[in-house]
């Protein structure tokens, strides 16, 4: 970046990750985001981007490349949902302007759908639909995070029979799972 | 043979005494056995005489035998080895001795049914109405009645077989008390076959056997073919015995006959081994299984339980719980004091529970339910004797009464709800009464109750508005809820032994009901505001206020007339209006107890507080309210009533309005008789801004403007007031105040007592040559700046509304219009020194205006009565209005208290799993509302957000307080 040498500015971005060969909507653009700390879009800290890639000894762009590819294996595969986790959460920080606490439900369920759709193909169309007609304002984090725990533990749940709305899922879960019930009935 | 043994005669227990005594009192005769003389013949000569002396004490010859030999003889015969054929030859004759009295017995009697029972048929007679039913079913209590009774549905009595078979039993009594004396004395003789032989050998004693001889081969003999004739017998005695159709001494037969099974010991081989098998070693232990046992009480419970069935299905054949539960009652009643008389200690328990459950417990749920006279008609009808009985009656079968207070809780939430039903017919009534009044002078009112017409006629000159309905709905709905509790208390207290369980159920199922309509906070508050200000308003004297933010107002009096003559007025007057009686006090707290029922307590709160405003600001008794001392205070009086029920910080803002009144009263005085001392009179409310609801636009009243003379009085008060209070501020609020004013008109002087914005408006004309100027509205609006709404009303007040034309207006039309002229009328009269100026509600004004504009196209003064639904949908509209306004602001609160109680549990507790921390909440908050699961998501949610909380890392339903 021409204003700041500790870090790496947008464009300086955007070249890097066209030279790895990845459209900036790609997930591992996100990834790459994730794994290198980038404390916002388009941004990535000189230390951490070197610090990184050197424990990981790639220093060409294809090493890298790879290294984002096996990540994006490791997401796919069955039993992934650590690192899943891991980036959906480092996500919402990732996505949120600067003092806000909640992002706006249209960004949200574009980062929903590229983060998570392929895991869950049934509740990601559904929710982000939901989550459009509902038009509520803004997610919080608390909702975005709760949300993976939600679908995860609710993976292969489609009828909820034994939802209990006085647990501690948050107001838009509960609303959620009622829309889908009346749905299915 | 010593006289001694005729005593107790058949009771076996006594054995033992007896003996001691015969030992006692033969010690002397008894010689030391021979032991060398006796040899083998001697030993059946002595069987023989044995022998025949039991026969003949069998046969009652006793009196001949001599004790003392025959008891040497026994003992002989078992010193010398002799125990075993002694035992054996004794019980062989008792045998069959007894097998002969067995076919003795069976020889000479037949049993005949003394009792038919038949089937049951349900036999209501539909025609009969309820009154003879039950003195028709009352007629078994009444011995004199016919002894054979011939109704389909009752057993037929056989009166010729009755005695035969009393004969029979008294004779089967006495052969058995014969044989217990016989065998009593055959004991007492074989005395040292008992000691030794059978002590040896851990056989029964030859009594104990005698009596289990007498079980097996007469009574159970052949099948059970005498204990069953025995069974029916007795059966069919009890059964008279019901009908109260015995005397005493054959109720005296049946015990003894009861005795006599109880006494019956089974088979005692059977006890034997049980003996040898040393499970019950111990002598005398009677346990064993007796005839009464196992033949008798099976048999007797069985026949009682027919009874009781056949008794319960005939009474329930009449659907009328009344006669239900009374002949169950009494039925219970007599029974229990005929088992006490007759009946075993040890079926007493089963009997009773037998009979609780057939009469009561089968059929108590469909009793209560019947329609008509059950339960529900006897609570409605406070019917305390029923009431009693049912509580009994349920207490019997279940000390928590589960299915009594379920019944209760029904009739409560049930009959809760038509209260609501019942006023607003009652309301819709009297409308349609007034409609008829007018229509027909007299409109036949038959079917009314005259408290509807009192109140009809009363209520209905004109009419109501929607305050006016809501408020009559308020009072009637909460009268009848509050009087619906009273019954309900009083039937707790006079049969319910003031149970706290059903003080329980009472009280949540109003609960339940209260709570169904959301507009009860607001009827209550409504409620204890008319009742107040009625209690309040006796007098007539004059104040005035104003107000806002941390305080302020001006207000009152002044000026004006004739020649510029400003005077004053207003004291407040000294009678004690505040001051109540027993009434009152009674009224409050009955009324403040209605609060414990309501969920939405913070609403109750909101719309108390408006009214409790209102009523403080404008009732010219609120000084001598809030100034009388605190048990004399009607308005102080309901608030610490209030704060029993709800708590400290629920009443804490109510306190503080009064505290600002009281204060303010103070330092009017003080400024009043020391600064401000001239003929201008200023009383001022100093409103704390957080605690009052009343609120008024600081914009509006700065651009307000007043008279010199005015302006230069609020100054000095300012003054008056920052000297004492430096770093308040004041602000004065216009639109509460009013102000007093005498005007010299053409006819007379009148004291003109107006609102602030009125008062300003007629102040434009205080100058004596300026009377006859005519200002537009809009010149006025400029003059004044009061806002246009205001304007509008109170130029109506003053120049449109009949009685109070203090101002002529130009054209004479209803609206107001900005070219419209006003000038003052000189020619002004009224009856009254004294005059008032109502304010036209913003509602009607603005809806004449509205319709005035409308029709001024068109025709004049159409129909008064479109122009009354105008107001009424305005005057609706601006009621939702305001609703939902109070409903916003109490959601906004109970997000802050939810917030705050959130906070204040967490920063305790540290970590809380979530439900926990919903139950805590809800306790935390009951008594203010009950707030629901999704709110408090919420605004756990937002806590999240701000980073008060957070969620544990692991464990999802964990929250943990952030520092």
């Amino acid at each position: 970046d021409p204003d700041n040498r500790e870090q790496i500015g947008l464009d300086g971005t955007i070249n890097y990750i066209q030279g790895l060969g990845l459209e900036p909507e790609d997930r591992r653009a996100l990834i790459l985001a994730f794994i290198l700390d980038s404390p916002s879009m388009g941004i990535f800290r000189h230390e951490s981007f070197v610090s990184y890639w050197t424990s990981q000894n790639a220093y060409t762009l294809p090493d890298m490349r790879g290294l984002l590819d096996r990540f994006e294996d490791e997401l796919k595969s069955e039993t992934g949902y650590i690192k899943l986790k891991q980036l959906y959460r480092y996500s919402f920080g990732f996505i949120i302007e600067k003092n806000q606490t909640t992002i706006d439900s249209d960004i949200a369920i574009d980062y929903w759908e590229l983060l998570l759709e392929d895991r869950f193909p049934e509740k990601i169309p559904i929710w982000c639909e939901f989550v459009k007609l509902a038009k509520k304002g803004g997610i919080s984090k608390d909702v975005w995070n709760m949300f993976l725990d939600f679908l995860i533990q609710y993976k292969d749940d489609n009828t909820y029979d034994n939802w209990d709305p006085m647990a501690a899922w948050p107001n838009i879960i509960d609303e959620f799972v009622s829309y889908c019930r009346k749905d299915t009935i | 043979m010593c006289a001694s043994m005729h005593v107790n005669k058949s009771q076996r227990t006594s054995t033992h005494t007896t003996q001691n005594s015969i030992r006692h009192g033969l010690r002397a005769k008894i010689r030391p056995p021979r032991i060398s003389s006796l040899n083998q013949a001697n030993l059946s000569d002595s069987w023989n005489d044995l022998s025949i002396a039991i026969t003949e004490i069998q046969n009652k010859n006793a009196s001949n035998l001599s004790f003392g030999e025959l008891y040497t003889k026994a003992y002989n015969m078992v010193l010398r080895k002799h125990g075993e054929k002694l035992y054996n030859n004794v019980k062989n004759q008792i045998k069959n001795y007894l097998l002969n009295v067995y076919k003795d017995i069976v020889k000479s009697f037949d049993y005949q049914p003394i009792v038919i029972y038949p089937l049951f048929e349900s036999s209501i007679k539909t025609g009969g109405d309820n009154i003879d039913t039950e003195a028709d079913f009352n007629d078994s209590n009444d011995p004199n009645d016919t002894l054979i009774n011939i109704s389909t549905d009752e057993p037929i009595v056989l009166k010729e077989n009755i005695d035969r078979n009393i004969r029979f039993l008294e004779k089967i009594v006495t052969i058995w008390e014969d044989h217990i004396f016989s065998m009593k004395m055959i004991s007492d003789v074989l005395m040292y076959l008992d000691r030794v032989y059978a002590k040896e050998n851990s056989l029964p004693s030859v009594y104990d056997f005698g009596i289990s001889l007498f079980n097996d081969f007469v009574i159970t003999y052949n099948n059970n073919k005498i204990g069953e004739m025995l069974n029916q017998i007795v059966i069919d005695q009890f059964y008279l015995t019901r009908k109260n159709l015995t005397t005493n001494s054959e109720n005296n037969l049946i015990k003894s006959a009861m005795k006599m099974f109880e006494s019956l010991q089974e088979d005692y081989l059977t006890r034997n081994k049980l003996r040898n098998s040393r499970l019950k070693a111990k002598e005398g232990s009677t346990t064993a299984v007796n005839y009464y046992l196992r033949y008798f009480e099976p048999f007797f419970l069985k026949k009682s339980s027919d009874y009781y069935e056949v008794f319960a299905k005939k009474l329930l054949s009449f659907h009328d719980g009344s006669i239900y539960i009374e002949s169950i009652s009494s039925l219970i009643n007599e029974e229990e004091n005929r088992f006490l008389l007759i009946v075993p200690d040890e079926t007493y328990p089963k009997l009773v529970q037998l009979m609780d459950n057939i009469l009561i417990n089968n059929n108590f749920n469909q009793i209560l339910d019947f329609e008509g006279n059950s339960l529900n008609y006897w609570l409605y009808n406070l019917d305390f004797k029923k009431l009693k009985l049912t509580y009994k009656l349920a207490k019997r079968i279940d000390s928590e009464f589960k299915l009594l207070r379920e019944k209760l809780r029904n009739y409560i939430f049930l009959n809760g709800q038509k209260l609501e039903v019942k006023v607003k017919l009652f309301i819709q009534n009297i409308n349609n009464n007034n409609n008829n009044n007018n229509n027909n002078n007299n409109g036949d009112n038959k079917n009314n109750n005259s408290h509807n017409n009192n109140k009809s006629n009363r209520l209905n000159v004109k009419k109501r508005t929607l305050k006016e309905t809501q408020t009559l709905f308020a009072n009637e709905w909460i009268k009848l809820i509050l009087k619906f509790r009273e019954k309900l208390k009083t039937s707790l207290k006079t049969c319910f032994e003031n149970n706290n369980n059903f003080s329980a159920t009472i009280e949540n199922a109003f609960s339940e009901f209260i709570n169904l309509n959301p507009k009860v906070s607001e009827c209550l508050a409504i409620y204890m505001d008319d009742y107040i200000k009625k209690s309040l308003k006796q007098s007539t004297s004059i104040s005035s206020k104003v107000s806002n933010n941390i305080s302020n107002g001006i207000n009152n009096s002044a000026i004006a007339n004739g020649n510029t003559a400003i005077s004053t007025i207003n004291s407040s007057s000294n009678n004690k209006l505040g001051s109540m009686n027993d009434d009152i006090k009674t009224w409050i707290e009955g009324s403040v107890i209605l609060l414990k029922f309501i969920n939405d307590k913070d609403l109750f709160e909101k719309y108390y507080k408006n009214y409790l405003g209102k009523r403080l600001l404008t009732s010219r008794n609120s000084f001598n309210s809030v100034v009388g001392n605190i048990d004399n205070n009607i308005e102080s009086f309901a608030i610490i009533k209030i704060k029993e029920e709800t708590g400290t910080s629920f009443t804490s803002k109510l306190e503080g309005m009064f505290r600002d009144i009281k204060k303010s009263k103070e330092l009017n005085d003080e400024f009043n008789s020391n600064i401000g001392k001239d003929s201008l009179e200023l009383e001022v409310n100093i409103l704390t801004s957080t605690f009052w609801p009343q609120t008024n636009s600081r914009e509006i009243d700065s651009k307000i403007i007043y008279p010199e003379f005015l302006k230069s009085k609020q100054e000095e008060y300012n003054e008056f007031y920052y000297k004492k209070y430096s770093g308040r501020f004041l602000n004065f609020t216009s639109n509460f105040g009013t102000m007093d004013i005498r005007i010299q008109f053409n006819k007379k002087r009148h004291e003109i007592i107006i609102p602030i914005y009125g008062g300003l408006i007629l102040l434009l004309w205080s100058d004596l040559d300026q009377r006859n100027l005519k200002f537009t509205m809009k010149e006025i609006e400029e003059k004044t700046m009061i806002p246009r709404n205001d304007l509008i009303r109170h130029l109506q007040s003053i120049s449109v509304a009949p009685r109070t034309r203090l101002l002529k207006k130009e054209p004479m039309s209803k609206g107001i219009n900005e070219t419209d002229l006003f000038s003052f009328n000189e020619s002004f009269e009224a009856p009254t020194f004294k005059v008032k100026v109502l304010t036209i509600s913003m509602i009607s004004s603005a809806a004449t205006n509205a319709k005035a504009n409308q029709a001024a196209n068109k025709k004049e003064d159409q129909a008064g009565g479109k122009n009354r639904n105008v107001e009424m949908d305005v005057e609706i509209e601006d009621k939702k209005r305001e609703d939902q306004q109070i409903m916003r602001d109490v959601l906004l609160d109970r997000k802050y208290e939810i917030d705050a109680a959130i906070v204040r549990i967490m920063k305790a507790r540290k970590r809380l799993e979530h439900n926990e921390l919903m139950s805590e909440l809800i306790k935390l908050l009951i008594g203010r509302f009950k707030p629901s699961p999704q709110s408090i998501k919420q605004r756990i949610e937002s806590l999240l957000e701000k980073d008060y909380l957070k969620r544990d890392e692991q464990n999802i339903n964990l929250y943990e307080y952030v520092a």
